[in-house]
């Protein structure tokens, strides 16, 4: 219990530390104003272009937004250290890097949670799509679990910091490849087979799935919240190991630029 | 003259070699492209597929112009090198116009990744229609834009972390050029505020250029220039003013 308590509150100080722009001047821009504006955007274009109902494409693109702080978030709280100078020093504690890093993804996934529940909020009231009040605790579980699942994953990404220098490219990669493979904007069946094969083994779509079943049949579909749960205990368990892996890499060649 | 095209050409190879453009002005673009037109065709609708994949090409450009030009000031402080721009006899104004047109011409990459994409992977049958048309629109499109991301670079100047800022203007910009969606067809509020959107009307003359409308696109790429003129008017005063300031305190911090 101890342990769990100093992990998540040297994950805390860690997420002051390494994120000192998230002041009360940026963060409505940085985590309300642009994200709205990407998901009343898609909202729009998407009900424009698309066959589905307005409310489809408002919940994808919350999601999404969810996805994309919580997978930027984890990769930048190891990719921080590295552009800060302070990886080396990190790794070199006499505490396990996995350790550390795992006690950075609640306050991120928080972070990515807040930033989903506002964005949700925003597109509610921009398009009139209704979620009814009784649903919105389990809807709120359900971004939570996937906020967590995209932090788990945006750490495995992160672990690469320990590895090549130019980390930040990773997650711009993958939240854009979660926008078209996560049926954000897609109903099953309108991507190929193999595009819906990746997505499954991606956080968020699992967890999309379960809000959207939820907000039309008003019933939580238990297997779609096992998957994603699985999901983020999947990444979280790749995670450990590649840091694992990486560090044991750092230690056994005695470098702390490990980048190629 | 030769200093601008110094300072485009340097911004330019320094920019085509970062991986960070590369994702605004490759990736995001075609990533639009293929949600777009797989949202189009689930729909059985007979949108001109061109249209569309340049409508998302549009937005590979606006994309690395905010990126590159949105923050260029912060950056260069951040560099270390705004004090030698300002002090230079060269105005400021020049080395920002260098990035923030270096910052636009990586949107020719969004123009050709996409097209390629859409003619390789979504089997789009590309047709340009009035070539010269297609790229006078694409060089005014490329002016446009940079102007404005000279403007947001000037304006944004007391935000330390001006990139977070010129963020929230990506998608409302873009949404306005009606590159995706038409412009008839959103409130009317937003129809009279798309008529000051200088990067709307060149989207147009790409769009008449592709419907072989030369008349209206031609008239669409001077309105795009007129605009883009008002624009680099108000950047260079507010740029001056900057300048000015600085000069008097002898100070940076232009707050």
């Amino acid at each position: 219990m101890i342990g769990a308590t100093s992990l998540v509150s040297n994950g805390v100080i860690a997420y002051r530390g390494l994120f000192p722009w998230v002041t009360k001047r940026l963060i409505i821009p940085t985590l309300v104003l642009t994200p709205c504006m990407q998901i009343l955007a898609f909202t729009w274009i998407c009900s424009y272009l698309g066959t589905e109902p307005t409310s489809f494409y408002a919940i994808g693109n919350s999601m999404q937004i969810v996805g994309r702080v919580s997978v930027f978030g984890a990769c930048v709280a190891i990719g921080a250290e590295r552009m800060l100078g302070s990886l080396g020093v990190v790794v070199a504690a006499p505490r396990s890097s996995a350790a550390t890093f795992l006690g950075r993804i609640p306050p991120v996934a928080l972070t990515g949670f807040v930033s989903g529940i506002l964005g949700l909020f925003a597109c509610t009231a921009a398009t009139g799509v209704n979620i009814p009040l009784a649903t919105w605790p389990i809807v709120a579980v359900m971004i939570l679990l996937v906020a967590t699942s995209c932090s788990a994953f945006g750490l495995a990404l992160g672990a690469f910091a320990l590895h090549i220098r130019d980390v930040f490219f990773l997650p711009n990669l993958a939240v854009y490849c979660m926008m078209a493979l996560c049926g954000v904007d897609f109903t099953a069946g309108q991507l190929p087979q193999w595009a819906e094969t990746v997505g499954n083994a991606l956080p968020m779509t699992h967890g999309l799935e379960a809000i959207r079943q939820l907000l039309s049949t008003k019933r939580i579909e238990v297997n779609e919240a096992l998957l994603e749960l699985a999901v983020l205990l999947a990444y979280t368990l790749l995670a450990c190991l590649l840091m694992m892996a990486f560090e044991w890499r750092a230690r056994h060649t005695a470098s702390i630029d490990f980048a190629a | 003259m030769p200093f601008l095209f110094t300072a485009w050409r340097l911004h330019v190879r320094q920019m085509s070699t970062m991986r960070a453009y590369f994702m605004d002005a490759v990736i995001l673009p075609v990533i639009i492209a293929t949600i777009i037109v797989r949202l189009d065709h689930a729909n059985g609708r007979i949108t001109n597929g061109t249209s569309l994949v340049a409508g998302a090409a549009v937005i590979g450009m606006w994309s690395s112009t905010l990126a590159g030009a949105g923050s260029a000031i912060a950056r260069f402080r951040a560099f270390g090198i705004l004090e030698e721009l300002v002090a230079a006899p060269v105005g400021l104004v020049l080395a920002l116009e260098g990035c923030a047109l270096a910052s636009s011409t990586m949107g020719c990459y969004s123009m050709a990744a996409s097209l390629f994409w859409a003619i390789l992977v979504l089997h789009i049958a590309v047709n340009l229609g009035v070539i010269w048309l297609f790229l006078a629109g694409s060089i005014v499109l490329v002016l446009s834009t940079s102007t404005i991301g000279l403007l947001l670079s000037a304006g944004l100047v007391r935000f330390p972390r001006s990139q977070s800022i010129s963020s929230a203007f990506l998608y409302p910009v873009w949404m306005l050029t009606g590159a995706v969606i038409p412009i008839a067809s959103m409130p009317n509020w937003l129809q009279i505020l798309s008529w000051v959107d200088a990067p709307g009307w060149g989207v147009r003359a790409l769009q008449n250029s592709i419907s072989h409308q030369v008349l209206p696109g031609v008239l669409n790429c001077m309105m795009c220039l007129l605009l883009t003129g008002v624009y680099l008017l108000g950047a260079v005063m507010l740029i001056r003013r900057l300048e000015l300031l600085a000069r008097r305190d002898a100070k940076l911090s232009l707050i």
